[in-house]
């Protein structure tokens, strides 16, 4: 297992009377690509610019390689920042721009040169040294932005919601050259988003943020499969979150009955549960525990929306050849192991 | 058809819209530059006033070395009135665009209610402060830095002082405006990368805020090498600039010819200023 590279101890910081932080603490690995992950104003962006150096907590410890990184001003971090916006310089060229970081090294004119060509050649702008920021499209200002970002050879790379600027195509484009890149140059990489699938494609972990507060820390498929909380439940992926009684051997469910499955709580007291809309199969009947209110076609397979006896809405995906239409009486069955109860 | 028609309204439209800007340009810029221009090739009347023949004369009498020398004086008390300006203006632009919202509101009208008092009553108090007996000199001596006092009223420095004080306000103002709007990000970007607060400086929120800096100067620049009464006030009539040639010409010597030639050559030092504040923001626009 790779060391801890940088090591967050009990974090606070409030603006006013809001807590941005509270008291976070977290490990992120050498050579991982780590998401923060949460609505906006989950605290998140705090955290990125108390790394970056922009902002100072009001409490606690940030730790690179064991030794204290707010003593180190933010010009001489080994920590650089890929801006959401990209804040390119507009007035300078690609060169200018990738260069500028080195220009503010002890290197020699055409160590600076070299390198920043050699960046050039490896994120792929080498047929736009000499054009402008705004001579560039989307896609292009962030390589030069990421370029710009690794020239010091940062041991950890800061990303902003590097791909909410990015249409679609380009998006996915970008998502394989960040991991290109972040194994080529073998900087951790720690990523800003409220975008869930752009954590999940990128991290290898993730962690989860709301109010100020770390929800989970855990990989992807872990966030997905067993969420610890209702929140991150919520937040990750499509989930049908139910409300229930529980029971001393499971729960009971107004529409869909009694479901047994091991939970922590006594009985009697109200419960959600989480099951996911591929873990659902649907049987039509005459008079089912739901009838289909809404049916989409979405290419490999259907969405479903049932609308259950006690009104909730569940959602499932189905077959895409399956005969299920609008106005049909639905039967839902899964298996309890797909259950997670909060 | 439609697209024809469409793009003949959206013609026609720019013409309605630009109208207003072309009446007042009529009107306040051309006319009174082009009377000019014909007044300076004409002849002066006996009491005033103009009357033909057209000569070129003028020109050639404005070469001579006493006004080329006015000029010249004109053209450096108002460029260092200008420098002395933008060296107190653009710090104080710096420190008020990094204020939070509130205190930048503040800030500025403090800079602008002083512009509002009438510009004689401001430059009167420097004579209080300049003379021999006034409060500078005095000071001075009661510390016993000197014993005699400084002559201060009554020169180039005293007119340039005056000349920064009465118009800091249009340097400061169109350089916060730049700055303003020049993305913090950017800013933190230059920190990210490594820079020194100066170097960020330097590298990005000067080159990006030039145009207002530009503009801050022009601001500046010109009022002061028109100007005639701080010369006068302040300056003790000893330093003359191509304001009091201006004025002296149309109203003392009754040589109107020869006063509109002196006008016209502000309005083409004007003229060159422009152009080279427009060719910069232009660039650093396009960029942006």
């Amino acid at each position: 297992m790779s060391e801890n590279l940088l090591e967050i101890r009990n974090l606070s910081k409030n603006f006013g009377s809001v807590a941005a932080l509270n008291n976070i603490s977290l490990d992120i690995k050498t050579n991982e690509m780590f998401a923060l992950l949460g609505p906006s104003g989950c605290g998140k962006t705090t955290l990125l610019r108390i790394i970056a150096g922009f902002e100072y907590p009001d409490s606690g410890q940030v730790l690179m390689n064991q030794s204290d990184l707010l003593a180190i001003p933010t010009r001489t971090r080994p920590v650089n920042l890929m801006f959401q916006s990209y804040a390119l310089f507009p007035h300078m060229d690609v060169f200018s721009n990738i260069s500028y970081g080195l220009t503010n090294t002890s290197l020699s004119k055409e160590d600076i040169s070299n390198q920043t060509f050699e960046i050039i050649e490896k994120i792929g702008l080498q047929d736009h040294v000499k054009k402008k920021p705004n001579q560039l499209s989307g896609g292009q200002q962030q390589r030069v932005a990421l370029a710009r970002a690794i020239a010091r050879k940062p041991k950890i790379l800061l990303l902003d919601e590097p791909l909410s600027a990015l249409d679609k195509k380009i998006r996915q484009e970008m998502q394989i050259e960040l991991k290109r890149i972040q194994h080529e140059f073998g900087i951790t990489f720690i990523i800003v988003t409220h975008d869930q699938d752009e954590a999940i494609s990128l991290a290898n972990r993730i962690a989860v943020f709301d109010k100020g507060e770390i929800k989970q820390i855990s990989t992807p498929q872990e966030l997905y499969e067993n969420p610890t909380n209702e929140f991150v439940a919520n937040f990750i992926g499509d989930g049908n979150l139910l409300k229930a009684t529980s029971t001393t051997t499971g729960f009971k469910h107004p529409a869909l009955g009694e479901i047994t499955v091991s939970h922590n709580y006594e009985s009697g007291k109200q419960i959600s549960f989480l099951i996911r809309p591929e873990n659902i199969s649907l049987v039509k009947v005459l008079d089912g525990s739901g009838e289909i209110v809404d049916s989409v076609f979405a290419g490999y397979r259907k969405n479903i929306n049932i609308k259950l006896k006690n009104n909730e809405i569940v959602r499932v995906y189905a077959d895409k050849s399956a005969s299920l239409e609008i106005g049909d009486q639905v039967n839902l069955s899964f298996r309890p192991q797909d259950i997670r109860v909060f | 058809m439609v697209k024809n028609g469409g793009s003949k309204t959206s013609r026609h439209l720019g013409w309605a819209w630009a109208s207003p800007g072309l009446v007042f340009l009529t009107l306040f810029a051309a006319i009174p530059v082009l009377s000019m221009l014909f007044m300076s090739v004409l002849t002066a009347g006996r009491f005033g006033g103009v009357t033909t023949p057209i000569n070129f004369n003028n020109f050639a009498r404005a070469t001579d070395p006493v006004f080329v020398q006015v000029i010249i004086n004109s053209l450096l008390i108002a460029g260092a009135t200008a420098f002395l300006s933008l060296l107190i203006g653009f710090p104080t632009a710096l420190f008020i665009s990094r204020l939070s919202r509130k205190w930048q509101v503040i800030m500025i009208v403090a800079i602008i209610l002083p512009y509002w008092t009438n510009f004689l009553v401001r430059t009167y108090a420097w004579l209080v402060l300049l003379n021999n007996e006034g409060i500078i000199n005095k000071f001075l001596r009661n510390i016993g830095l000197i014993d005699k006092p400084i002559e201060m009223l009554y020169t180039p420095a005293a007119v340039i002082v005056g000349m920064t004080y009465l118009y800091l306000p249009l340097m400061i103002l169109p350089i916060y405006a730049a700055l303003e709007k020049v993305d913090k990000n950017l800013t933190e970007a230059a920190f990210d990368l490594g820079s020194s607060a100066w170097k960020s400086l330097r590298t990005v929120s000067i080159p990006l805020a030039m145009p207002g800096i530009l503009i801050g100067f022009i601001f500046v620049f010109v009022p002061s090498l028109g100007n005639f009464v701080v010369p006068e006030l302040l300056g003790g009539g000893k330093t003359v600039m191509i304001g009091n040639l201006v004025r002296d010409q149309f109203l003392k010597a009754r040589d109107w010819p020869f006063g509109a030639t002196f006008a016209l050559i502000l309005a083409l030092i004007l003229i060159v200023l422009i152009s080279i504040q427009s060719y910069v923001s232009k660039r650093v626009n396009i960029n942006a």
